[in-house]
């Protein structure tokens, strides 16, 4: 198991360098063919020639791009210096560049919205798991009943019902309603260090938005998965050898029906932590989807590639983590 | 010719003070509620112009919301027009602007200086005396040196960017042909000073020009031109510890969630006549998505969307309600937004008059927004700048703007192009550049000019895209969509960056068409040391002239609509800071 670990953490890290490849050559070439020299973001609407060349001179983008690639790297593994022309900063390990529009080092920018968007992904996916997964047992095991019925009508919605539209509707009720419905009258976000107890009622309506489509996904896909369980042959078995039935879901059908569910979670967690842009923008959290998407609009290409490179990197671990826990999950996976 | 302009200028100033004087014989606390409170009014549109529910109840936290952050709270670098309001919480310069509403906000007053600028004959020195008692928040003494060296960044570009350097540059030192300074800014030039600007006392400052510019007063309200302590100047990282110098501080800056100001103790109201501020903290949080702030707004858990008018559901909903509607407004912003149409791509003036009188002004005014959006432009000059005629409209297209097609077609026939031209667009790659886009192909197409899209980056749009001439000519860009508001309400702060000939650039160059009219420039150069009571006819013989040249198609004059909380006191749209809620003078009642 040990060698099998290895050989996918090696992966995953080539995987990741191709990643920072393609993002730096996305990112540092078609502003070359185009034209449009990052320094103009940073030099503002009105700008000479030599106030851009001395912007480009002073954050190294008039170097060759394959020595700028080197410089980007070197700055993820050791760490580089920052300098705007005027004063010099230390950018520590992993140093992802420097922000045009924000002044601030890249790294930073992603360490302080990173645990906004985990937050709001642990959060949801306690819920969306917690429900997703009891409503599907259940609707499986009571299949066609009123209650199957109606958990898959309501799940229908869920997965139908974009989060903006599920996000707007709970700040509309619960924000913005009549006073006797507002159970959350400021959405604003306040920090966890700042004030735990604001911060869940900050965050509940995004948990609930996020969760409400997830849950519906995963009700739907923990029913079938548990209805094809249940009419396997060692599921038939297992009932002949008179165990109860309490025993036969625990131990037998809900082990090998939640291979699928570990799989797709592991995915929609890395997917999240690497930016639920549509919660975040609705809610207006500052994770790292908004900032993603600022940095789209403002055209910040280091913060743009950093987002970018985050993501894909947790997506990959996500991978491997997923895997791993195949093993555990299902008896029957083996390590080669 | 100066002294009259100067003497108008302290006709205004005395009349502010004189309601000043007022206010204060009834309260200690000076407020422009009580001075103005005669002018109070209530409901629709009641802000543009009087001063709603007056009050010199103090306390409170007033809130705010903007969809981002500013471009950069160092005032040197900051350009956008909500920013400038808000930099009137912490930022003094030597000059600022009238703490009233409406038109009667354009009046510049001194703010840290004891008097407006004591200028030469000529317009080219002006000389400041600052106020005793000046202090910055960490106590220290504000002087003359601190408002040079705040000048004096500006000129280190490659660091000090984004903000409106170009008015100081080359006014204060000399430029090559391509614009670039002699002096390099505090950090690199060995030199060291610049010696335009002496400081021969603490209080007293001398601004030799390399030309006269009449307006020098409204460049000295700039945030810009505010002053900046030496010791704590620390470059491009400025923005996260700005000093303050007015009666609010920073307390906490997250360049993601918002920024919270508290009362500065060092601010005294004595030395301040501008800024009555009434609350004791002001909370600007970023709220990404505007439709949630307008919710938020209507609830009543925010004031003020300090960046901008509220969205098209809202606007609905206000539109419908009487009740909505009362705490409503609806000004002109200052921006007039035009086509520039190129003549070095379509040198025929009848082919452009063609481009004209073939507009649908209706449409494009529908791209943009509609009717809160903004009302159509047939002349250049906006309501808020003197020179502006109401009325004046050289090219009808029709008492409900859709153009006139048979005008349109009989310039065709003169330019010898009767069955139309194909002509390439510019525009901005999102926002409302390619509704515009569309909206101004379909004009076209009715007299069969054929309008050929080219969208610009809006990274480089206005640098290099139209801000370079020889980009127009190579890729044949013929109309450029574009807008354009004063940095300073004057006619000169209006024209000079776009119809002055002599200062069009390689890039960055602001004057899109490159219209260099001999009779234009003279205008403009005149205005420099004009008269005050000469300056809306000079203005409205440039808005005519430039109109004329038929290289300026202007079709909307912007308007926002904004909605405020019915707790605010003391609130009015302010003129001198672009029709904005004059954030630093709004109180709330005193409530929580």
């Amino acid at each position: 198991m040990g060698r099998y670990i290895v050989r996918r953490l090696l992966g995953a890290v080539v995987v990741v360098w191709v990643v920072s490849v393609i993002t730096f050559g996305i990112f540092m070439i078609v502003p070359k063919i185009t034209g449009a020299s990052p320094a103009y973001l940073y030099v503002g609407k009105i700008s000479t020639p030599a106030q851009v060349q001395a912007v480009e001179h002073n954050f190294g983008l008039d170097l060759p791009i394959p020595q700028q690639y080197l410089n980007y790297m070197s700055g993820i593994i050791n760490g580089r210096t920052v300098s705007d022309g005027n004063s010099t900063s230390r950018c520590s390990a992993p140093c992802l560049g420097y922000s045009f529009r924000k002044n601030l080092a890249v790294t930073d920018l992603l360490q302080s919205h990173f645990t906004v968007t985990l937050g709001l992904a642990i959060g949801a996916s306690i819920l969306w798991l917690v429900g997703g997964v009891a409503v599907g047992i259940l609707s499986a095991l009571r299949r066609g009943s009123f209650f199957d019925r109606v958990a898959m009508i309501i799940a229908l919605a869920g997965v139908s019902l974009p989060v903006y539209f599920t996000g707007l509707l709970l700040l509309t009720v619960f924000s913005y309603g009549p006073s006797w419905l507002r159970l959350v009258p400021d959405p604003t976000f306040h920090p966890f260090g700042q004030d735990p107890l604001l911060y869940i009622k900050s965050m509940i309506l995004p948990w609930i938005s996020l969760a409400f489509l997830f849950a519906a996904l995963y009700a739907r896909l923990t029913r079938a998965s548990m209805l094809d369980t249940m009419g396997e042959d060692y599921i038939r078995t297992a009932r002949a050898k008179g165990l109860s039935n309490r025993k036969v879901i625990s131990k037998h059908a809900l082990r090998a029906a939640l291979t699928p569910i570990v799989t797709i979670f592991g995915l929609d967690l890395a997917g999240l932590l690497g930016g639920a842009i549509l919660t975040e923008k609705t809610f207006s959290l500052p994770g790292l989807g908004a900032l993603a998407v600022d940095a789209i609009g403002l055209q910040d290409l280091p913060v743009i590639m950093g987002v970018t490179i985050l993501g894909s990197m947790f997506i990959v671990i996500a991978n491997v983590v997923v895997d791993v826990l195949y093993g555990i999950v299902d008896p029957r996976v083996t390590y080669k | 010719m100066s002294n009259i302009r100067r003497v108008t200028r302290l006709g205004a100033i005395a009349a502010v003070g004189a309601l000043a004087l007022a206010a204060c014989s009834s309260n200690t606390a000076t407020t422009p509620s009580t001075s103005a409170s005669a002018s109070a009014a209530t409901g629709y549109n009641a802000a543009v112009d009087n001063i709603v529910n007056p009050s010199t109840a103090t306390g409170g936290t007033l809130k705010l919301a903007a969809q981002g952050d500013c471009d950069s709270w160092d005032p040197a670098r900051t350009y956008y027009a909500y920013c400038w309001d808000l930099q009137r919480l912490f930022t003094r310069s030597l000059m600022g602007y009238a703490p009233l509403p409406g038109a009667k906000g354009t009046a510049v007053v001194p703010d840290l200086a004891t008097a407006p600028g004591a200028a030469s004959a000529g317009n080219t020195v002006w000389t400041y005396h600052l106020q005793a008692g000046l202090k910055f928040q960490d106590g220290s003494t504000i002087t003359t040196k601190d408002i040079k060296y705040g000048i004096q960044r500006l000129y280190a570009s490659d660091i000090i960017n984004g903000g409106p350097s170009q008015y100081y540059l080359c006014l204060l030192s000399t430029c090559d042909a391509s614009g670039a300074p002699a002096y390099k800014g505090p950090y690199k030039d060995p030199t060291g000073d610049l010696p335009s600007i002496a400081t021969p006392d603490d209080t007293t400052i001398v601004f030799t020009l390399n030309k006269a510019f009449g307006d020098f007063d409204y460049l000295m309200t700039l945030p810009s031109a505010a002053p900046v302590p030496k010791t704590a100047d620390t470059g491009a990282k400025y923005t996260t510890a700005v000093v303050s110098s007015g009666p609010f501080e920073f307390k906490s800056y997250n360049p993601s969630t918002g920024v919270v100001w508290v009362r500065n103790p060092n601010w005294s109201q004595a030395t301040d006549t501008i800024r009555h501020p009434l609350v004791n903290e002001v909370d600007l949080q970023f709220v990404s998505d505007p439709a949630v702030s307008d919710k938020q707004l209507q609830a009543g858990t925010i004031d003020l969307e300090a960046d901008g008018g509220v969205q098209a559901t809202l606007m609905a909903q206000i539109d419908a309600s009487a009740a909505l509607k009362v705490n409503s407004d609806n000004p002109t912003t200052g921006f007039s937004r035009y086509l520039a149409v190129m003549p070095s791509v379509i040198p025929n003036i009848d082919c452009r008059k063609a481009i004209f009188l073939a507009i649908n002004k209706a449409d494009l005014v529908k791209a943009r927004g509609g009717s809160y959006g903004g009302d159509p432009a047939t002349t250049m000059t906006p309501p808020t700048i003197p020179g502006y005629v109401a009325g004046y409209d050289p090219y009808p297209v029709g008492a409900d703007f859709t153009g006139d097609v048979a005008g349109a077609k009989a310039a065709l026939a003169k330019c010898g192009q009767p069955n139309g031209f194909s002509v390439n667009m510019a525009y901005v790659n999102k926002g409302r550049g390619p509704a515009v886009f569309l909206a101004v192909q379909q004009a076209l197409a009715r007299v069969g000019i054929k309008v050929v899209s080219s969208p610009g980056d809006s990274a480089t749009y206005y640098s290099n895209f139209i801000g370079s001439p020889s980009n127009i000519v190579a890729k044949k860009l013929g109309i450029a969509v574009a807008g354009w508001a004063a940095d300073f309400p004057t006619g000169y702060g209006f024209w000079e960056s776009i119809a002055d000939g002599t200062t069009i650039l390689p890039n960055g160059n602001t004057n899109y068409p490159s219209l260099n009219d001999a009779t234009i420039n003279g205008l403009l150069k005149g205005s420099t040391s004009a008269a005050v009571a000469d300056q809306a006819g000079i203005f409205q013989k440039v808005d005519h002239a430039v109109m004329d040249a038929a290289v300026y198609l202007p079709f909307q004059f912007d308007k926002s609509l904004y909605y405020r909380n019915a707790r605010l006191t003391n609130i009015y749209l302010n003129g001198g800071v672009g029709n904005y809620y004059d954030y630093v003078n709004i109180g709330v009642g005193g409530g929580s």
